[in-house]
């Protein structure tokens, strides 16, 4: 997150010109106090490095294909349903249930097959939809390339510490997102409201993490990014935040 | 994936190579042993220095005082109007020197001072060439004064007027955010001669602040930046102030014209402060790796270390190769400089932004600290190299690249069968040891009609690298030129798809980085080609242009090939040779001031 969020910020940049170089006018200057703050998250309590080195670690049995019996699916399934839709209880937080290592398991990018499942069975011709399971089965495919790449590189040897290891954690951590977008939509369709639900955000996340995985970037229909800018400016405009679940920020003193 | 086999590297040459250093880079090195260590807090321009007054936001007043002394302005000044600017390359590796030691002396004392005075030297008279001279020869400043604070870069909505009265004109406005603005001695303004909107409504104007009544302008307060903080910048009110008929820059109405000219030759200097701040951040990042000890081993044998420092290294080689082809061509090929002073100024800039993060990364929590490694000079120059991205802004050089590339697709796809004139242009400017021309600011055009010969020739490259036997480097450039082509054919697809949108969609934005990429591909194999057998053993066996075009494809969004690692190996070693010996990070490795003891 922190390295995204720099990059966010470079591009933002971008668009606010010289006002993002001042220490004060344009809200006081604190774009560019947020731009030296935030650079100190990648540094502390595990730098990228560190954070990197821990999933590249573990790539090796990350990606080994794991076949779930229907037993362990159905439990997959619900874990997933209880990390994902927001309306769910959460188990009370067991600290001795840490661990030092996965051995291999990773819910999120494991069951991402099973949204795709859902989302090829939702009974619908909603364009928006196809997009979404097209790009769902992007990211698979990339799932799939990239199993085979880390195999290849561990017959190699030298993959641990390596800098192709670094890499494949970099596009690990994007494989990751994408899935949790995907989870996070499958499960909380209903619920979150019209914008969510109408899934042109999706779509326009899961492109931007083909993109960042290396794919050429196509060309979408207008309209995704139409609702979504006008998404950003309803939000804005209303002072929510910024999110999944956009809540109500402080309305200014304006007396 | 793509394996180069290993095999294949004994096909390099290893040409009897003895360095020869060409003569335009003996006065960087003259610079350098002048300004001394900069790592001796004594000197002005030390790394020690140069952070202490950033923290106090003062102007680097001795640093200056020391240039002056040097009489590095001098340097500005064209050899036709009297001064020492015999080429750009030069100038650059100047720059360079001075950047990589204090960022905000070479912003604020001659990155600025060489915007002001551009438009003269293009399109000056005689007499307004002479006056900039002289003031530069005196040691004044002369600045831009374009921006406004309502519309920053959009010179069509320029409200500072210029009112017609008997014997010259009346000024008034406001310029904001405007470097040196209360310290210069004269100003270049744009200003709106006609009351109507077109580009033919505003004209510049060479303002001597000394034969202004003082009462009709007045400094704005100084303003707080994030970078470059010592830098004074501020703005200035005109109101009423009368200038005369003889500071008119080239006429009513030709604003637009001249400062598209100018920007041609200011967007090839700006990148010689991100080299130098690059070269600095990689110094210092390598000597904390060469240092430290991390789980029993020095941090720079950590393989994924090595492999950004090298990186680093490569980009800096890509960024040169870029920067002093597009210097060199501002003398050969001026009629080209439209669309290579935008893609030189947009590429070295915002990759080597790219290079110094990832830098970072390995300086870890060193590169955030105020203070300790290298005085904490890499947090400084972290802030004052953004001042790049948005001077000038990125996004108005990637438009000037995008409206280019119809024309340019359009012209490779009806080649010009004239080679032997292409191969000479290209040895003119690619061959490091070629005297140049004559600057002749005539030859500067608004518009390249679709002429690019650094991408164009190279088919002509393709064939000598066959003749060299270089499978290697074959098979990249076979790759860069379907990357060229797939580029052309993607431009006509999107402009059919797109009509009208076209020219300001974000497609073409994309279009337009992806062209400098590959500009920055073909500036590597020219040079490689026309100097590998003068420019030392390293450059010639070319270990540097194979990750430096692996590098480039990777930016066009090919998977990374595996290559033997040799080449990584040489290129560290190089890399650490430089270092050892106090040299720059760079094509022709400068001999920097060595360390006092």
């Amino acid at each position: 997150m922190p390295t995204t969020v720099e990059k966010i910020l470079k591009s933002l940049s971008v668009v606010m010109g010289a006002r993002q170089y001042l220490r004060q006018e344009h809200c006081d200057g604190v774009f560019q106090k947020i731009y030296r703050d935030n650079a100190i998250l990648s540094l502390f309590d595990g730098s990228t490095a560190v954070n990197l080195h821990a999933i590249g670690a573990q790539l090796g049995q990350l990606t080994r294909r794991v076949e779930h019996a229907y037993g362990e699916l159905a439990d997959l399934s619900g874990r997933l349903a209880r990390i994902f839709s927001l309306t769910q209880t959460l188990a009370d937080f067991d600290t001795a249930a840490l661990e030092l290592h996965n051995r291999g398991r990773d819910s999120v990018l494991q069951g991402l097959k099973l949204s795709f499942e859902k989302l090829s069975s939702i009974d619908s011709k909603d364009a928006t939809l196809e997009l979404i399971i097209e790009r769902t089965q992007s990211i698979l495919n990339e799932v799939e390339r990239q199993r085979e790449r880390v195999a290849a590189s561990l017959k190699d040897n030298g993959f641990n510490k390596s800098p192709e290891m670094f890499e494949q954690a970099e596009r690990y951590c994007a494989l990751e997102a994408a899935a949790c977008c995907v989870h996070t939509w499958v499960h909380n369709r209903e619920v979150l409201g019209e914008f969510f639900k109408r899934g042109d955000w999706l779509v326009l996340s899961l492109e931007r993490l083909l993109v960042r995985l290396g794919r050429r970037r196509t060309i979408l229909p207008g309209e995704h990014e139409q609702r979504v800018a006008e998404e950003l400016e309803r939000l804005f405009n209303e002072r929510q935040l910024f999110s999944i679940v956009p809540f109500q920020l402080t309305i200014g003193f304006t007396g | 994936m793509n394996k180069i086999a290993f095999n294949e590297i004994d096909h390099l040459v290893h040409p009897v190579n003895s360095v020869k250093v060409p003569e335009q880079y003996g006065m960087a090195e003259a610079l350098e042993r002048y300004l001394g260590d900069p790592h001796d807090g004594r000197n002005p321009l030390s790394f020690a220095q140069a952070v202490a007054l950033d923290e106090l936001e003062q102007y680097p007043e001795r640093a200056c005082a020391l240039l002056d002394e040097w009489g590095l302005p001098d340097f500005y000044v064209p050899a036709a109007c009297g001064g020492r600017l015999r080429s750009y390359e030069e100038l650059i590796s100047l720059l360079r020197v001075v950047a990589r030691r204090d960022f905000t002396a070479g912003f604020a004392y001659s990155i600025l001072s060489l915007l002001g005075s551009a438009a003269t030297w293009v399109s000056g008279t005689d007499c307004q060439k002479q006056k900039v001279a002289q003031l530069l020869k005196e040691r004044k400043q002369i600045i831009l004064a374009y921006n406004e604070k309502s519309h920053g870069g959009d010179f069509m909505a320029t409200g500072t007027n210029a009112v017609k009265v008997d014997g010259g004109y009346q000024l008034s406005g406001e310029k904001w955010l405007i470097g040196n603005a209360a310290r210069c001695a004269a100003l270049t303004v744009m200003a709106r001669t006609r009351d109507e909107a077109g580009p033919r409504s505003l004209s510049l104007f060479l303002v001597d602040k000394s034969a202004l009544d003082p009462h009709s302008f007045e400094h704005l307060p100084r303003i707080k930046t994030h970078g470059v903080r010592g830098a004074h910048v501020s703005g200035i009110r005109f109101k009423e102030s009368f200038v005369s008929d003889d500071s008119l820059i080239g006429g009513e109405g030709t604003a637009l014209e001249q400062t598209l000219k100018a920007f041609q030759l200011t967007r090839v200097i700006i990148p010689a402060l991100a080299l130098g701040a690059a070269d600095t951040a990689l110094r210092a990042t390598l000597d904390f790796a060469r240092t430290r000890k991390l789980y029993g081993a020095r941090v720079s044998a950590l393989p994924q270390v090595r492999r950004t420092l090298v990186e680093a290294f490569i980009d800096l080689l890509i960024g040169d190769c870029l920067t002093t082809a597009c210097a060199r061509a501002v003398q050969q090929t001026p009629e080209q400089m439209r669309l290579y002073s935008a893609v030189v100024k947009y590429y070295v800039p915002t990759s080597l932004e790219e290079t110094i993060d990832r830098l970072g990364v390995v300086l870890g929590a060193r590169h955030y600290l105020r203070e300790e490694h290298w005085h904490g000079i890499f947090q400084k120059l972290l802030r004052d190299n953004v001042v790049l991205r948005y001077h000038f802004n990125a996004a108005l050089n990637l438009t000037t690249i995008g409206v280019h590339l119809r024309d340019l697709a359009q012209q490779r796809a009806h080649a010009d069968a004239d080679t032997s004139a292409l191969q000479t242009r290209l040895a003119s400017i690619f061959d490091l040891h070629q005297p140049l021309a004559g600057f002749d600011p005539n030859g500067l055009s608004v518009y390249t009609r679709g002429r690019d010969d650094f991408l164009n020739g190279l088919e002509l490259a393709l064939e000598q690298l066959r003749q060299l036997e270089q499978r290697t480097l074959v098979a990249q450039v076979e790759r860069v030129l379907a990357e060229r082509q797939a580029a052309d054919d993607e431009q006509r697809e999107l402009s059919a798809l797109l009509g009208r949108d076209y020219s300001r969609s974000p497609e073409l934005f994309e279009q337009a980085e992806r062209y400098c990429v590959l500009e920055a591909a073909a500036c590597c194999v020219h040079l490689w080609l026309h100097n590998r057998e003068r420019l030392g053993e390293f450059f010639g066996r070319g270990d540097w242009l194979v990750l430096s075009l692996e590098r480039l494809l990777m930016k066009l969004g090919q998977e990374r090939s595996v290559l033997p690692a040799e080449y990584e190996e040489r290129v560290a070693e190089e890399l650490e040779r430089l270092f050892e010996e106090e040299r720059l990070f760079a094509v022709v490795p400068l001999q920097l001031a060595q360390r006092n003891e």
